[in-house]
């Protein structure tokens, strides 16, 4: 089928050729319009392959003598130094035809064994986090228990000679390593579904505010009385995206700055538009993160090493990233130079115009 | 009214099949303004409803056989008991298929019981009083629902038409969550029950008119991907 369909467009070529070379007979003469023709076989050499490009100098021949060779519309040729001119047409159309064809046939071999190092070089990738997921999780998972069991097994073989004050610190500290195993569990779920392809945005317009505002809600009892400033754009209010996995991105952008920023300093959200992308910042006045650091944050697991105690899973930025990839956005970190750590988030306000 | 209450106490009907969950929410629950009743399965707990006529149905959407969704729908057919929906599944399509089955609230798990406990009041606050009140209030917001007369901080704020009903459609379901579905065909008509937009504009446009801070709403509080709801605070 693919065959037949390059012959047919050959045939085309040829004739589109021929409609040119009539619409110019009266300023040329039948030798110059052999360049028409050429034009047609090199096109056909690189569109349509080997083949295809020599069955279009054949026909280029054919038509070019019935045509314009005199005496015209006959096959007959008057002058037999035309033969010259369609055997020398026909050698120069095939050697175009192979060199233009095997170009074209290296650069798709080319663009093969790309495609194939970067399978393979993602299929690595894959395994390594996996294996670092692996490790990781078991840790993870097991400390907030460690926590949880212990408390409670405390209380209920020891609660009676216990103070009431250590009661409640041993039911605390249970209820807060819970709530923390959940958010791992969840974290989990979602990368999983990410990379899985499982978890595909939803996008409808939805307004900034809501969004900025669902994320604080969202923070609300982990920021405690912590300042978040919001600057939103003038005028701007519906923009495409997932509310339910954007407010997701900012909830963890905003306990990131909560966790590592300084209790008194502020966290600054801004929202502008920039080009045909809005950029979405989160910004806070903490230590920020060593320069080297700063393209691998966003890396499964990852975290960056700070003495004190932050109990951060590294699946928070990885989520993010996952989220606004699927966006067709992009989400990038860096200090800020009065200090602390920016990261801002840049998704298409067109949707879909990315797409080839 | 509260005297009365827990003299009596009011008949809640659990019905999850996870027996830890049970056991938990009856420790959690039980006193003198609950008396709890359990059901382990779909079947059981349709024919505990109709048996016990309990005043809230706390559901699982889980059960092993029959979907949560069926049994909040045959109840339905009857009843319109207060369900809250306990629910392990985060997906918000769960959620708004709950909702729109006929569910009047729903708490994903784990969960606190500080929450349960909130939610099961108001449930059973909105079931007890269909907004008898022509004034409504809650915090510095006042709606006179006579006089069409919204008021912020004792000063009126005007509303459009559009924006007046959709604020009356939250207040007259205070503390329950009001599927996006729900509030379109309710305000704007079938035809619009796939434009979310109008309600999205016209919910910011409200907002900027009785919110004291948009970016932290007090009164009407956005549930991410499934829709409003009016967050009532008691005077």
């Amino acid at each position: 089928m693919v065959a037949i369909r390059g012959y047919l467009i050959s045939l085309l070529l040829v004739a589109g050729a021929t409609a040119i070379c009539e619409l110019v007979r009266p300023h040329l003469i039948p030798t110059n319009m052999v360049m028409v023709y050429l034009l047609a076989v090199v096109a056909a050499a690189a569109k349509l392959g080997r083949r295809p490009a020599i069955a279009t100098a054949f026909f280029s021949v054919l038509a070019f003598d019935f045509f314009f060779v005199p005496p015209r519309l006959t096959f007959s040729v008057a002058e037999k130094e035309y033969l010259v001119t369609f055997l020398g047409f026909f050698v120069v159309g095939v050697m175009i035809s192979s060199l233009v064809a095997k170009v074209r046939e290296q650069s798709l071999e080319r663009e093969r064994l790309s495609h194939e190092a970067e399978k393979a070089r993602i299929l690595q990738a894959r395994e390594n986090l996996e294996r670092a997921l692996l490790n990781s999780i078991s840790h993870d998972l097991r400390t907030p228990l460690v926590s949880i069991k212990g408390a409670l097994s405390a209380l209920k073989e020891q609660g009676g000679r216990l103070s009431p004050e250590a009661r409640r610190d041993l039911l605390e500290t249970a209820n807060e390593e819970a709530e923390r195993l959940n958010r791992f569990v969840g974290n989990l779920l979602d990368l999983s579904r990410l990379e899985a392809g499982a978890l595909r945005p939803r996008i409808e317009p939805c307004d900034l505010q809501e969004l900025i505002g669902c994320a604080i809600s969202a923070m609300e009892s982990r920021l405690g009385d912590r300042n978040v400033s919001v600057q939103l754009p003038q005028g701007l209010t519906l923009v495409p995206l997932d509310l339910v996995l954007m407010t997701q991105v900012l909830v963890n952008l905003l306990d990131n700055a909560n966790k590592y920023a300084p209790a008194q300093g502020s966290i600054e959200v801004e929202a502008r538009v920039a080009g045909a992308w809005l950029s979405l910042t989160v910004a806070d006045r903490g230590p920020g993160a060593p320069e080297a650091e700063l393209s691998h944050i966003f890396d499964k697991f990852h975290r960056v090493q700070v003495p004190e105690k932050t109990g951060g899973t590294g699946l928070g930025l990885s989520i993010c990233k996952g989220i606004v990839e699927a966006h067709g956005g992009r989400i990038a970190a860096r200090n800020r130079p009065q200090g602390g750590l920016a990261v801002e988030i840049l998704l298409p306000l067109q949707q879909g115009a990315e797409e080839p | 009214m509260k005297e009365s209450q827990e003299a009596t106490g009011q008949r809640i009907l659990v019905i999850d099949d996870e027996a830890a969950i049970r056991r938990f929410l009856h420790s959690a629950l039980s006193s003198d303004e609950f008396i709890l009743h359990e059901a382990d399965s779909g079947h059981g707990g349709l024919s505990a409803a109709a048996a016990l006529r309990p005043d809230l149905i706390l559901l699982d959407l889980g059960l092993p056989d029959l979907e949560g969704i069926e049994v909040i729908r045959r109840i339905r057919e009857w009843s319109q008991v207060p369900i809250i929906v306990l629910s392990v599944r985060e997906r918000e399509d769960d959620k708004v298929a709950a909702l729109d089955a006929g569910a009047d609230d729903y708490l994903t798990k784990p969960f606190g019981v500080g929450e349960l406990l909130a939610r099961m009041r108001a449930s059973l606050r909105r079931s007890a009083v269909q907004l008898s009140e022509p004034v409504f209030s809650s915090g510095d917001l006042t709606v006179d629902l006579n006089l069409r007369r919204v008021t912020v901080e004792g000063a009126e704020v005007q509303l459009t038409p559009t924006e007046y009903d959709l604020l009356r459609l939250l207040i007259t379901h205070a503390d329950k969550v009001i599927t996006h579905s729900q509030i379109l065909k309710q305000i704007w008509g079938v035809a619009y029950q796939d434009q979310p937009q109008v309600l999205r504009v016209t919910i910011s446009n409200l907002r900027k008119k009785v919110e004291r801070d948009p970016s932290r709403p007090r009164h009407i509080t956005t549930e991410p991907g499934v829709g409003y709801r009016f967050k009532q605070v008691q005077p």
